[in-house]
């Protein structure tokens, strides 16, 4: 019954961290320096539109009740309406989240595909020259910022060469080849952010791995190296995988802005960005909330995950 | 009871992922390579220096001022423009030189600041365990739920763009993950001999942490604290790069960059790698620092 | 070399014709080690033959080179920092000289291995049905269903309880004794004509390790299979093995069949491993009671016979010159010693053998 326990106070710990969150991003708008509403319609908005944006804010109340109020209506669906576009937050939010979706599962399975057999070469044999030049590879790619790869992408491969575009989004549903087209670049960009990490997760785990005498054990069975490597030392390799690939995911969602900024791929962070130059704080609040609620939660599942797939950690509910 | 002994790691989100993977990296490759610093950490050790006493004097160099116009625009490089000139003919390489004050600015401010409140924070609570340390450990793990750039972003939207600002929502950011290794090291060390030795002769709590335990854990805070400041850099850098952070035209990194990859500027290239060149060289420089000493000081810090 | 049937499969002859080759023949082996100490001799020329369905009792302290000489036998070390030399001629074919592709066809198939720690010899993460049936597979090409059906007789017959439901479960759902048990199915499962069991008992309890042991003698006469029995403990092999191998420092000292060996024991370390075999009555935990002092450095042994700086008969010859293994009056009986036992009288203390706790292995 320990995992029952553990399960409940992962899910408390949730609960209290979603809490905290939305409680923080509520806050957010009273950091705005003077009135929040004055600052954010300038001197022109009329009584009316002030009156709604401060109900809207939960400004109307003490801290304590307007937050009551404004979760209330967040959990109802309701984050406010854009006091420029006039469309509802929520709307926005479910327009660009399928980007963003799309971008974390296209990059993430690329980033995964790439690392995973260049682990699994290092890994065989530890300090050989195939691995030298991998761990310097990678200890490179960490050194450069999505930022930065996402500029030289662009510039060579739309800029110099066109071969995908440099700029642009085109959804799935309307356009398959072309969406590809414009998923391609910044796709790749958040692949290679991940891939060194990755990398050298997978290959420290795997070299622990290949020490072990059940490895030694299945070559005395006669299996083959690949199936070695497949069957028996990647799975015990991949839990902390599994957390990275959730921490990844996680830190994806929260730090793609600046790649779908650079490719003006309108998900949550372009978005978002946008909000912040146009001043529309109630989209970014939204957009913020989003965000980090996905993030927590990611966090959370990959924990809970991580708890059921590892055979190993079920001991303790056996003993 | 948590299942795994990954379960505390699994909850250290972004900022924290990167040092978890930093942790991972030193992993016993060779035997050999213990116990030496090696070659390559002085030059990353030469480098840092030199970026940071450039930028400590820019002023008395003889260079130009990074807003001085009166230069032709898009220089190649030359004797007397080494970076060549930018788009409005201001002298790139005197950019560079003074844009890498904010990065070094935050970078190292923010991890100062974070290791000064983490690693006090993270001693008191490894030795004395206890109500603090849930409570640290607690406030700690909450923070580390948060997106920490798109906090950062947020806050910087919200409450302004000047550069202590920055530096210090990122030092609140830091110092969760810095609590943490400071902490499990502060653990580990507390129950060695030479801790219990101290105690048994009547040592004080105080003079134990302050003379036995810190200078043991010092190795861990501050191989990490490299690995965090380039993190710091990077996300100052991306601040910059999307206009969010100093205000032009002070000179950062990151929106030199971000000028120089604009549409006008496609065909001269340098414009944005020279910057791109050297914050590289700094990130790479204080990852391999970190790094390298983590392995001489044989810091395994794989669970943090 | 005519080693590659035309299936591309290794051809063994199994039959015993009269001029079949032995089982196994190890032919002055050597195996070190470099390190940055230097070359560590831990198997340093051993030489002896086994028959086919005989059963070999290898003996002595804990790193005397047991292992080591159980993995080269099979060619199982790593290479990477492997000196080796000698041959080991398994029907015939050196398997010193066979390429990797090849040692994969004769692991699992007609050579197999019992590990000491069933904890961490089972893949943690992968069901032991799996485990069991993965070589069945490729080696004998069964179907999944033919596999299966096997690999639940296997287990059967090792005494595993409800083996259908066992199929699914992780090696940490099974006890220590049932996990070697699904160790020693797995090592069975191909029908290996020799058997390598690495201390297949050491980490269990003693009344568990006579049910192990008994388990294997029973397959092994049941499959006419050969093994090499390895252990730190002569008491183990006294009523099992029918010859006997003791090893110290990486040598052959003394060997013979059985019987003849333990009634006339001539090496004065066979003697004293003889005075260490714990007893039933004693606490589980006190395993080989120490001999007096440490194996030597492999890396530089002593000069002489190796033993020496232990034995309590040493002679000055001891530490000059290296004794030849040779036979004695027994057909068979063969060891290592200037002074065999009884030949002198005892100088100076005999040897602890009140228990002087710690595992030895
Ligand atoms: N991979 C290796 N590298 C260096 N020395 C080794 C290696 N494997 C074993 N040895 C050494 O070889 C000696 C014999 O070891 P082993 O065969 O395991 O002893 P036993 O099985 O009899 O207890 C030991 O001294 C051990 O330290
Ligand atoms: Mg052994």
């Amino acid at each position: 019954m320990n995992r029952l326990r553990y399960v409940a106070t992962r899910l408390g710990q949730l609960v209290i961290v979603l809490l905290l969150v939305s409680f923080l991003t509520f806050l957010l708008v009273h950091l705005l320096p003077g009135d929040p509403v004055t600052t954010i319609l300038g001197p022109a908005g009329t009584a009316q539109t002030r009156a709604l944006l401060r109900a809207q804010l939960g400004l109307d109340h003490s801290i304590p009740v307007g937050y009551a109020i404004w979760l209330w209506h967040a959990l109802q669906g309701n984050l406010g309406q854009s006091y420029l576009s006039h469309q509802t937050v929520a709307s926005a939010i479910s327009q660009a989240l399928p980007i963003d979706i799309e971008l974390v599962i296209i990059s993430q399975v690329l980033a995964l595909a790439i690392a995973i057999p260049l682990a699994m070469i290092a890994a065989r044999r530890p300090g050989g020259w195939l691995d030298q030049v991998g761990s310097s590879v990678s200890f490179g790619m960490l050194a450069i910022p999505a930022f930065v790869t996402g500029v030289i992408l662009q510039q060579l491969f739309a800029v110099h060469y066109h071969v995908f575009p440099a700029t642009g989004w085109t959804s799935l549903t309307s356009n398959f080849v072309q969406n590809v087209r414009d998923a391609a670049l910044p796709s790749i960009t958040v692949a290679l952010a991940s891939v060194a990490g990755y990398m050298r997760l997978l290959r420290a785990e795997m070299i622990n791995t290949l020490q072990e005498d059940f490895i030694t054990m299945a070559r005395s069975k006669g299996l083959s190296t690949p199936r070695i490597l497949m069957r028996h030392a990647f799975r015990p390799s991949t839990f902390p995988l599994l957390t990275a690939a959730g921490l990844s995911i996680a830190a994806v969602v929260s730090s793609d802005f600046v790649v779908e900024y650079i490719f003006q791929a309108p998900g949550l962070g372009y978005q978002a960005i946008n909000a912040i130059y146009a001043r529309d704080y109630l989209i970014l609040q939204g957009d913020v909330l989003v965000i980090a609620v996905l993030f927590v939660v990611s966090l959370f599942v990959v924990n809970m995950l991580y708890a059921v797939v590892d055979p190993r950690t079920r001991r303790a509910a056996v003993t | 009871m948590p299942p795994s002994p990954d379960a505390d790691a699994a909850a250290l989100p972004a900022a924290g992922a990167r040092l978890a993977v930093a942790a991972s990296m030193s992993v016993p490759a060779s035997s050999a390579s213990k116990r030496k610093l090696g070659v390559v950490f002085w030059i990353a050790v030469a480098w840092i220096c030199l970026v940071v006493v450039m930028a400590v004097f820019a002023g008395l160099l003889p260079i130009d001022g990074p807003d001085n116009l009166s230069y032709l625009s898009k220089l190649g490089s030359s004797f007397s423009h080494p970076f060549g000139t930018d788009e409005l003919g201001r002298d790139l390489f005197s950019r560079v030189i003074f844009g890498s004050r904010v990065s070094l600015e935050v970078g190292f401010g923010s991890i100062f600041l974070g290791l000064v409140a983490g690693g006090f924070a993270g001693l008191i609570a490894g030795y004395m365990r206890g109500i603090f340390d849930a409570v640290t450990s607690a406030v700690a793990n909450v923070i580390l739920s948060f997106p920490a750039l798109l906090l950062l972003i947020t806050v910087a939207a919200f409450w302004g763009r000047a550069w202590w600002k920055i530096t210090l929502i990122i030092a609140i950011i830091a110092t969760a993950p810095l609590f943490y290794v400071v902490r499990s090291s502060t653990i580990s060390f507390a129950g060695r001999d030479f801790v219990l030795a101290a105690r048994t002769m009547g040592a004080s709590r105080w003079r134990i942490v302050t003379r036995e335990i810190l200078p043991n854990v010092m190795p861990a805070a501050i191989s990490f604290g490299l690995i965090g400041v380039a993190i710091a850099i990077v996300a100052e850098g991306t601040l910059s790069f999307l206009g969010l952070s100093v205000a032009a035209p002070t000179p950062s990194w990151g929106n030199i960059i971000a000028e120089g990859q604009s549409s006008t500027a496609a065909s001269d290239p340098w414009i944005w790698i020279w910057p791109t060149l050297i914050m590289f060289m700094t990130l790479l420089a204080l990852n391999i620092a970190g790094d390298r000493l983590q392995r001489f000081f044989d810091v395994r810090e794989g669970r943090l | 070399m005519s080693l590659l049937h035309k299936a591309g499969r290794l051809a063994f002859p199994d039959v015993e014709a009269p001029g079949a080759p032995p089982l196994l023949e190890v032919d002055d082996l050597h195996t070190s080690f470099r390190t940055p100490l230097g070359l560590v001799r831990a198997v340093d020329g051993v030489s002896f033959t086994l028959q086919r369905g005989r059963t070999m009792g290898l003996v002595g302290e804990s790193g005397s080179g047991k292992t080591v000489l159980s993995r080269s036998i099979m060619g199982l070390l790593p290479r990477a920092n492997l000196e080796r030399s000698g041959r080991v001629l398994f029907s015939g074919h050196d398997i010193t000289a066979m390429r990797p592709r090849e040692l994969r066809q004769v692991w699992g198939a007609h050579i197999a291995m019992v590990f000491q720690d069933p904890m961490t010899a089972l893949n943690p993460v992968v069901r032991i049905g799996r485990q069991i049936t993965e070589h069945l597979r490729l080696h004998l090409s069964m179907s999944r269903s033919e596999a299966r059906e096997t690999a639940i007789a296997l287990l059967n017959s090792v005494g595993i309880p409800e083996p259908r439901a066992r199929l699914r479960s992780y090696p940490f759902q099974l006890s220590g004794g049932m996990r070697q048990r699904v160790m020693i199915a797995i090592a069975l499962a191909c029908g290996p004509k020799l058997l390598l069991a690495d201390e297949p008992t050491t980490g269990l309890d003693v009344t568990i390790q006579a049910q192990i042991l008994d388990l294997l003698a029973a397959q092994q006469a049941e499959r006419y299979m050969a093994m090499i029995l390895v252990t730190h403990d002569l008491g183990v092999v006294a009523g099992r093995a029918d010859d006997v191998v003791v090893m110290y420092a990486g040598k052959i000292v003394e060997m013979g069949p059985t019987n003849a060996l333990f009634s006339d024991v001539k090496m004065p370390y066979t003697e004293a491993l003889l005075a260490s075999i714990p007893r039933l009555t004693d606490p589980v935990h006190t395993r080989l009671s120490a001999i007096e002092g440490r194996p030597p450095d492999l890396v530089s042994p002593p000069h002489g016979c190796r033993f020496a700086p232990r034995c309590r008969y040493v002679q000055a010859r001891c530490t000059e010159e290296e004794p030849p293994l040779v036979e004695g009056d027994t057909p068979g009986h063969l060891f290592a010693c200037w002074f065999p036992v009884g030949s002198i009288t005892t100088r100076g203390p005999r040897p602890t053998t009140a228990a002087q706790s710690g595992p030895s292995s």
